[in-house]
């Protein structure tokens, strides 16, 4: 979390200057269960990465690379949606 | 050169909007406001302006797109009245805190209910916690010169907050009256570019506009807003400097008639103060000593300024042209009344000030009428007695 | 077609650490459309989920230009920022190709949006706008609202399936037993608050109420179902005046035998086993007056000495229980455990503030009742010339008395509260401290001479001469705020009386199209009406088709190329275009995050989403299932649905499928057109 600036500090009208920073917000504490791909089984159609809905499916060279795992939710869409049963969701350790 | 033509207020705003060509103009019609789109949709058509000019589906509307084009970093204008400016209320708040320097002049009517066209300065005054710097004129050459003036000092980078021009419905709108138009390219030199720091339309730095603020940040943000009122006083006297060269005339914060010597005065905005201006002659020959004060910008109100300009007056009579229902008095009294408090008299008022609520719904106001306002005044000089505070003036009791 | 390894090389829009909850529908219909898009954009965005979720300041999830103003400008907001593009491209400033997206969920489209999309649509500005569809339509009652059962007056939380309501007969005008066929749970919604002269409920705007339609002289008058939302003051509406005469309760209190109890007033009594007039008047000075200390096996009453009040209860006391009692100055006491823990089974419940009257008190004979509400006139209420008032600090049982004197021939106002300060007198007793009371007046009913001047007094009242009900006239309707609602549903009559008032079966929408029906018969409009489309209130995708612009579709994230392509059509069209976009929602629509695409391709198998565009008014199917699937495993998918698949509903779903075939073969009329 950002230090918390003060009035004179802050762009103004409310405005951020500074685009998709959202990203430095690490939701992925919100999981219980965490996917894991299986890339023997996966044929990179890239499903997964089109039915995130955090975005958290790196894709490096149109093949599917691994999570995001600082903004995966744990949702389980991507093991759900997988054609080949490649994603599994597995509980997160403590 | 500047030539000097006959129009209506209306007319002569939209003549300045003309001139000052912005790149957008979002309006929706509203008596007594709707000639200034109606002649500015003219120029559009006949190809005198380069403005893109849209007809929204109502002011809320309007006031919404109107938000969307200055934030997409361009020059932004339109215009309402009374109900329209109502209706756009809550998009007030939001423009000015975006910092936003759109500029709308506002015809001023009545507000609803009941129904009544007529001027009185309700929309405005409702509007006065808004964010908006408020500027009101007395006459159509002020209503052109204020509006291209606004221009100015919204977009000064120190200001960046939305500009409400005022100009009286019908009194100023609809009556004809000779003022001096000057030339398009001076205003054109006088206004220049608009350069905006920041736009939506900006791919290289894509912008977000309008975020969630919690309890965590909502309040410095509002606190940074309260801060820039106090640059706008110093940017409208630079900006009337520039404008005095330009067109050889003068404007302030307020304009102060035949004050210097002056015991009785009374504080009026608007178009009314042409007629009080006539009263206060008419009394300087019978050697009364009567002065006006006219204020010209509301918001920010200068309080110190024009505690001091009242300061050496024997009584002072406030006229309100619009009611707070439940407040002390009208929203000037308030202010004035606030303002000698503070920066004057913080141990207690020595100078007795009284409140007028006057022309309401276009209710007309005549010199009978201020004559005995300043009879009043001396009444209560004589006697040391207010015998009412806040009275209204005009009305069938 | 879209090739997704392409749309994969993009950079994100909309990045990871936005705050939608795990496995939402809304980001994933975002990231799909803005796959889709080749030039840099611009979102104007409404106040909602996404709006809220995705730019907690300081924080922005979004990483292209994006502006968010109110809840019902989106498309307003971004015909703005088209014309200034417009503007400085014409002008030269800007070089670049942009397109213009505003995202609204369907709160902030469907109604209070859509004079902004309308506007936009009308003047061709270049935007396209994307309604991310995830709710529901269902019309439903205050949590605090009270049902009339066979088994009494009960809260409707305390409903249980099979148990018999009273309803209204729409053919006899009669009152008749109804089983209740389901309750359900359907969260905070805005509510209003109805009231007549006697009566007042809660509930949504949707929800149907009877009024009587007058159809001038010499006409037929007759009832209809009206929405909550069209319902006007002065409208007549049906309320319950009479239930048949009851019969006196049993009770079925165990006492407790000496040795089970370590107390030494055990004592014995004698405990009744039925109710009775006297028992009755004796409970009512209880709620007004009595307390009970179950801890010391104490029941007590603060009646003074000397005071008619405490002379009748001492007769009623010796005469119902012949026990001794203990007196002081301002308070009698009984010691018995006994009589503690029976009058605490009675549901009276403890303590001035939360007193109720229980349900059983409603099925009494009306002698036993009268006594009961004479019982309770004799602690806490008083004569004021020819009507009574009764005052209480607990709101509960103003309410449940309210409606106890309305059947019991007695017409009530309205609940009024006032505060008192401590030590002001109060009835007879001095308040310990500063409270908030309530108060109803009431007054016996006249009786109306109806043979002499039957004509004019069914005029003012429909129903004079009704046993059971009468009509009442809508005094206000007032929006109060957000509340816990419920769905209540009843077969066959499918209405039931809450508040005293007889209103529609819930979770059934009445929209402004449900067909007359019998219009010549004397039986309500409303034939049981079906759920209706049950994702739209009104068919905006039509709408927006029928303001003529270039593009308008539907889609579903589940089919991705689908949407894909839909997106480019719509950008580039050189005009408006909507798209109305299915976007799931586990948590309203109750279902396992993890589903959200299952349940977004089920909508489109069942025909239920249909996925088609209109491109320059010509109408296509874009996908057609190639197993068209039952519209009950759409409703089987979700807990929000979970009423409707009981045998006793079988009418009802066949309704909606045929009404979802219906929906289909239009649409493939309109695609051959």
């Amino acid at each position: 979390m950002s230090e918390e600036k003060g009035w004179r500090e802050i762009p103004r009208g409310g405005m951020i200057l500074e685009p998709g920073n959202a990203r430095k917000y690490e939701t992925g504490s919100w999981r219980t269960f965490k996917p894991v791909v299986d890339f023997n089984k996966c044929i990179h159609c890239l499903f997964c990465w089109i039915y995130c809905p955090e975005s958290a499916i790196i894709v490096k060279e149109n093949k599917m690379s691994g999570f995001d795992l600082a903004h995966c939710k744990g949702c389980g869409i991507c093991a759900k949606e997988c054609p080949k049963k490649a994603i599994e969701m597995v509980k997160e350790e403590k | 050169m500047p030539k000097i033509i006959a129009r209506t207020g209306d007319d002569a705003v939209a003549e300045a909007m003309r001139q000052i060509n912005p790149d957008v103009v979002v309006a929706y019609p509203i008596t007594p406001q709707t000639e200034i789109v109606q002649f500015f949709s003219e120029f559009v058509a006949q190809g005198r302006v380069k403005t893109e000019f849209i007809c929204p589906e109502s002011e809320h509307s309007a006031m919404s797109a109107c938000i969307g084009a200055s934030a997409a970093g361009g020059r932004v204008m339109t215009a309402t009245s009374s109900q329209g400016l109502a209706y756009m209320w809550e998009l007030l708040y939001i423009a000015s805190s975006y910092r936003l320097p759109i500029v709308m002049p506002v015809v001023n009517r009545a507000l609803s209910g009941p129904i009544n066209i007529h001027c009185d300065h309700s929309d405005t005054m409702g509007a006065r916690d808004s964010g908006w710097i408020q500027i009101f004129s007395e006459n159509v050459q002020e209503s052109y010169d204020n509006t291209i003036q606004a221009i100015r000092i919204a977009e000064h980078k120190d200001v960046l907050l939305p500009v409400m021009v005022t100009l009286d419905g019908f009194i100023i709108s609809h009556a004809m009256e000779r003022f001096e138009m000057l030339d398009d390219e001076v205003v054109q030199r006088f206004t220049g570019e608009y350069k905006p720091e920041y736009s939506l339309l900006d791919k290289e730095h894509p912008i977000t506009y309008g975020p969630l603020q919690l309890f965590d940040y909502y309040m410095e943000q509002k606190r940074q807003q309260h801060e820039v009122m106090k640059s706008v006083a110093g940017i409208v006297l630079e900006v009337a400097k520039d404008f005095e060269k330009i067109s050889k005339r003068k404007y302030g914060l307020f304009e102060e008639y035949k004050m210097d010597d002056a015991e009785l005065g009374i504080v009026v905005l608007g178009s009314s103060a042409g007629t009080a201006k006539t009263v206060v002659d008419m009394l300087r020959k019978e050697g009364v000593r009567a002065g006006l004060l006219k204020i010209r910008v509301f918001r920010p109100f200068p309080a110190a300024e024009i505690a001091s300009s009242l300061s050496h007056l024997k009584a002072i009579a406030v006229l309100d042209r619009s009611d707070t229902f439940g407040g002390l008095g009208g929203p000037v009294f308030e202010e004035i009344c606030g303002a000698l408090f503070n920066y004057q008299f913080p141990d207690g008022c020595r100078i007795p000030v009284v409140n007028y609520i006057y022309g309401l719904g276009g209710r007309d106001i005549n010199l009978d009428h201020i004559k005995k306002v300043y009879m009043d005044l001396a009444e209560i000089v004589q006697t040391g007695k207010i015998k009412e505070l806040v009275q209204y003036l005009g009305v069938r009791e | 077609m879209a090739n997704i390894k392409e749309l994969s090389k993009k950079p994100e829009l909309l990045t990871g650490g936005h705050r939608l909850c795990a496995g939402c529908g809304a980001p994933i219909v975002i990231r799909q459309v803005l796959a889709a898009t080749k030039t840099p954009v611009v979102i104007a965005n409404a106040t909602g989920c996404v709006e809220v979720s995705t730019t907690i300041y300081p924080y922005t999830a979004w990483n292209c230009s994006w502006i968010h103003v109110a809840f019902e400008n989106a498309a307003a907001v971004i015909a703005g920022v088209e014309t200034m593009y417009r503007s400085l491209k014409k002008q030269g400033k800007i070089s670049d190709e942009y397109r213009f997206i505003a995202f609204g969920g369907d709160g902030g489209t469907y109604d209070i949006g859509i004079q902004a999309l309308s506007g936009m649509l009308e003047r061709g500005h270049q935007c396209l706008y994307v309604c991310y569809n995830n709710e529901a339509y269902m019309n439903c009652l205050s949590n605090s609202s009270l049902i009339m059962t066979k088994d009494g007056l009960k809260k409707i939380t305390e409903i249980k399936k099979g148990e018999e309501i009273y309803a209204f007969d729409q053919k006899t005008y009669d009152l008749v037993l109804k089983k209740c066929t389901g309750i359900f749970d359907n969260g905070v919604k805005k509510v209003y608050e109805l009231e007549t002269l006697h009566h007042s409920i809660k509930a949504t705007g949707n929800h149907p109420f009877l009024v009587l339609k007058r159809n001038g002289r010499g006409k037929e008058n007759e009832f209809i179902w009206k929405t909550l939302e069209e319902i006007k003051p002065g409208d007549e509406i049906v309320t319950l005046k009479n239930l048949d005469e009851g019969e006196s309760f049993k009770f079925k209190f165990r006492k407790v035998k000496k040795g089970n109890y370590k107390v030494a007033h055990l004592n014995e009594i004698d405990l009744p086993e039925i109710s009775s007039p006297d028992l009755m008047k004796y409970l009512g000075i209880y709620v007004g007056d009595g307390w009970i200390r179950n801890e010391k096996g104490e029941v007590g009453f603060a009646l003074p000495e000397n005071s008619k009040e405490r002379e009748i209860f001492l007769q009623l006391h010796s005469k119902i229980f012949g026990k001794k009692i203990r007196k002081d100055k301002n308070y009698v006491y009984i010691n018995s455990v006994n009589l503690a823990n029976f009058i605490e089974s009675l549901g009276f419940n403890k303590g001035a503030k939360n007193k109720i009257i229980p349900s059983w008190v409603f099925t009494l004979p009306k002698e036993e009742r009268e006594a009961f509400i004479e019982g309770l006139m004799l602690s806490d209420g008083y004569k004021i010339k020819n009507s009574f008032r009764y005052v209480s600090a607990s709101k509960d049982l103003l309410r449940t008395l309210r409606l106890l004197l309305q059947i019991t021939d007695y017409r009530v106002g309205k609940i009024h509260q006032q505060k008192k300060e401590k030590g002001a007198k109060c009835v007879q007793r001095e308040l310990l401290k500063d409270s908030t009371y309530g108060y109803i007046c009431f007054s016996k009913r006249r009786e109306w001479n109806i043979r002499k001047y039957s004509n004019q007094y069914k005029y003012q009242n429909f129903l004079i001469g009704n046993k059971y009900f009468e009509t009442e006239k809508v005094k206000s309707i007032k929006l109060i705020g957000e509340e816990p609602t419920l769905d209540l549903r009843v077969e066959d009559e499918h209405n039931f009386i809450a508040d005293g008032i007889v209103v529609h079966n819930t979770g059934i929408q009445r929209s402004g199209a449900t067909p007359k029906g019998a219009d010549t018969t004397t039986s309500p409009v409303g034939k049981s009406a079906t759920i209706g489309k049950m994702q739209e209130r009104k068919d905006l995708t039509a709408i927006c088709a029928a303001h003529n612009v270039p593009y308008v579709a539907q889609a579903s994230p589940a089919y991705w190329n689908d949407l894909v392509t839909k997106v480019e059509k719509a950008l580039n069209c050189g005009g408006p275009s909507f798209i109305n976009i299915l976007a799931p929602c586990h948590r309203g629509w109750r279902y396992n995050p993890e589903d959200t695409i299952q349940i977004a391709r089920l909508a489109v198998q069942t025909c239920i989403w249909p996925l088609y565009e209109v491109e320059n008014g010509k109408y296509k199917i874009t996908y057609r299932p190639k197993e068209k699937k039952p519209v009950i495993e759409w409703f089987r998918s979700q807990g929000r649905f979970r009423h409707l698949f009981k045998p006793e509903n079988a009418a009802i779903l066949e309704e909606i499928q045929n009404k979802v075939d219906a929906d289909w073969e239009k649409l493939q009329k309109l695609e051959s057109l």
